[in-house]
């Protein structure tokens, strides 16, 4: 699932924005990389994504 | 859910509510949006604009916010059982305020109550100079009563019932 069409569910319910920020399957990078406007819901939705799906960057590997 | 950033040393609270007579309830997530989501509900005194919004006449904002619950465990041979914290429905607001027949806002909260179908959003605003912490919630009302006791002025008691999850907290 993109980012912006979870944000947009998340944006549009009346239920749960945790539990609901929780289920969806999206992809931790592009959460990561993705920005919205401060004090917006866009904003809100996207720092639960944010919280749920955390990314840390791969590590360099060097061949020996 | 997001936690108010600001801290005020002293503030004056008010309970506003959406003004139309069959409103959108903003989602949940925008409960947590001031600039033109919770703003258009807080009248410009408590530093909003207002445009959708009411103020209501109350005596005093009641406590508010969040209930904590327990749900226990138990597992057959276990020693101990299990006592999970969790989040129970938002605070139900009683709310007492002089009873004026000709008042929009508590007209609207009558015809709520009698409806008990009506889902609004409810703000409660704390107002400490040109800073505002407002607390909103989608609620529907659930009680009206009138005292007309002759020894003092006419009060009216209603009950806000928020729906379960359905708050944010923003400022401006």
């Amino acid at each position: 699932m993109k980012v912006s069409e979870a944000i947009e569910i998340i944006v549009g319910t009346y239920g749960d924005i945790e539990s609901v920020a929780r289920t969806l399957p999206v992809d931790a990078a592009e959460v990561a990389g993705a920005t919205a406007e401060a004090d917006t819901a866009e904003a809100v939705a996207l720092g639960l994504l944010k919280k749920y799906n955390p990314y840390t960057a791969p590590k360099a590997t060097t061949k020996v | 859910m997001a936690a108010p950033n600001k801290i005020l040393p002293g503030f004056a609270a008010s309970l506003w509510m959406q003004s139309a007579a069959t409103p959108t309830p903003l989602t949940t997530a925008n409960l947590s949006v001031w600039t033109a989501q919770v703003a258009t509900i807080v009248g410009t005194a408590a530093n909003g604009t207002g445009a959708a919004g009411v103020l209501l006449p109350v005596e005093a904002v009641p406590a508010f916010g969040q209930d904590d619950a327990v749900a226990s465990f138990s597992v057959a041979g276990s020693r101990q059982s299990d006592k999970i914290p969790v989040q129970a429905a938002p605070t139900s607001m009683t709310i007492t305020a002089a009873w004026n027949p000709s008042d929009t806002a508590l007209l609207q909260i009558r015809s709520d109550a009698a409806s008990g179908v009506v889902d609004r959003t409810f703000v409660v605003a704390a107002v400490d100079g040109a800073t505002t912490v407002a607390y909103a919630f989608n609620g529907r009302v659930g009680q009206f009563q009138i005292d007309a006791a002759p020894g003092a002025e006419a009060k009216c008691t209603f009950t806000v019932h928020p729906r379960g999850n359905q708050y944010g907290w923003s400022n401006t």
